[in-house]
């Protein structure tokens, strides 16, 4: 077979192989939750980094972020009123993005919305707010209603069946991506090379120190050093291997533990939840199957017959 | 052809994807990125390269303080959140707090003192002492020591510095 004939198979089994859309109303459930979290936390402080009166007026704002970014406060009134007000509905859509009502309206909302307030206020925002606006962005072309979908339980329509995902395709690269830069980025760190780098980062008193660790792990620098090349070890093949499908498994299971154990330790908001979502897109159906029976199996009322016998 | 629309969305998204996120390596990357700049910033689709504690995580701890200078010459302080006197579920609920902390301070905001420092004014300003004359603003930060090979430094909490960065004139 000619060999762009072999690369036009490849790329249409890729991004376009008809796969069962569960996938995508599990990632649709977990975005919202997680951005419902995100509003919610920062419900009391809306007027402090949005409102006109808060730290950054509107006009201010515009200053210190890149001119050429784009928001619905441009065409808004500025006041604290508008930014409670723009707030509010973003809490609503989202929402209505977790019962899955219009979800790919929703979310094509929500990435407006995010993109709006992280550009009108650009000192409060890092990575992790671009994660989820690259996670938004790529949702509004999937078919999010597929499943555990309100609008289609009210119808009474039947489930969506196979169709290919290539957008989920993009998020899988997006989240190795990730990956890769800051890998790339750590193997031109002096303190990433000598190991050092875990001391430092577990020095940092507003990322570490989250709940308790053993003194043994903090105070000893062989350990450290240990754990910091580990690290960047792991960063620089997860990511590879994650594309083998028979190493998948025990490589997401690997980016789970890597996520919960450093989010165990330092407070970076959502960044690594919003990861495990990313993550998650790499499941087939068959693997989502086999988690959701694994979950019902731990209920309580499992556990009751199980222990009971009855 | 919406196939191929869609091909043609993928293509231009990994190729943004690849130049957006790979660190900058030479000129003509740096040139790439800088005349997509405008590309990125209108679709919100921006995220750069992906620097966490990376390529060295940060040596420095820090904070910041205000303090007040009433007319009378007395004084009163503000002083933001120290994540080590905050719970878990404190350092959750205040994180963006911690994030504007970081980044106000930074030269490359100082169009945003001014704002800061009047929000401060308005909030924290203390009735009992009269009028406020002006406001300084201080970064406070500390350096995380180097480790030696065979024992680790203790904690040296002394080792505090203070800048004065900016000062708002309230009674002119």
């Amino acid at each position: 077979m000619p060999r762009k004939e072999r690369f036009k198979d490849y790329w249409d089994s890729f991004f376009y192989a008809h796969e069962d859309p569960m996938i995508c109303s599990v990632m649709r459930i977990g975005l919202a939750i997680l951005i419902l979290v995100y509003l919610l936390t920062n419900l009391g402080d809306v007027v402090l980094w949005f409102g006109d009166s808060g730290v950054l007026p509107y006009d201010v704002s515009r200053k210190v972020v890149d001119p050429d970014t784009g928001s619905v406060f441009h065409f808004l009134p500025k006041s604290d009123l508008v930014a409670q007000i723009c707030y509010g509905v973003f809490i609503v859509q989202t929402l209505l993005l977790l019962l899955g009502v219009k979800s790919r309206f929703q979310c094509a909302c929500i990435f407006i919305w995010l993109v709006s307030f992280q550009h009108r206020n650009i000192l409060l925002h890092d990575g992790e707010d671009a994660v989820f606006r690259i996670i938004a962005f790529l949702l509004i072309f999937l078919p999010l209603d597929a499943r555990w979908s309100l609008e289609k339980w009210f119808r009474g329509l039947p489930n969506d069946g196979k169709q290919s995902l290539w957008a989920l395709r993009l998020i899988q690269i997006e989240v190795v991506s990730i990956f890769y830069s800051t890998a790339w980025l750590k193997l031109d760190g002096v303190e990433w090379l000598n190991g050092t780098a875990l001391y430092y980062i577990s020095r940092l008193d507003d990322l570490f120190g989250r709940f308790w660790i053993p003194d043994f792990i903090l105070e000893n620098l062989v350990l450290l050093k240990v754990l910091t090349v580990s690290v960047l070890l792991f960063e620089l093949i997860g990511p590879i291997l994650v594309w083998s499908s028979k190493l998948r498994p025990y490589v997401l299971v690997g980016f789970l533990v890597f996520h919960l154990s450093t989010d165990y330790a330092m407070n970076l908001f959502l960044f690594h939840w919003v990861m495990i979502l990313g993550w998650i897109s790499f499941l087939n159906h068959d693997q989502l199957l086999s988690i959701g029976q694994n979950l019902r199996s731990l209920s309580p009322h499992r556990l009751f017959y199980r222990v009971t016998g009855s | 052809m919406q196939r191929q629309a869609t091909d043609i969305f993928i293509v231009l998204f990994l190729a943004f994807l690849a130049i957006d996120v790979t660190p900058r390596q030479h000129l003509a990357h740096e040139t790439l990125k800088n005349a997509l700049d405008p590309i990125y910033d209108l679709t919100g689709l921006w995220q750069g390269e992906w620097n966490l504690f990376a390529p060295n995580p940060d040596r420095t701890n820090g904070y910041l303080s205000a303090e007040f200078v009433y007319e009378d010459g007395s004084t009163t302080w503000w002083i933001s959140e120290r994540p080590a006197d905050l719970t878990a579920a404190e350092k959750f609920r205040y994180f963006k707090r911690f994030e504007y902390y970081d980044k106000i301070r930074l030269d490359e905001n100082r169009d945003a003192w001014s704002a800061f420092a009047d929000y401060l004014y308005r909030t924290h300003a203390s009735d009992e002492h009269g009028p406020v004359a002006r406001i300084y603003l201080f970064r406070h930060s500390t350096v995380i020591p180097s480790p030696s090979e065979l024992n680790l430094p203790e904690e040296d909490s002394s080792a505090w510095e203070r800048w004065h960065f900016y000062t708002l004139e309230v009674s002119e």
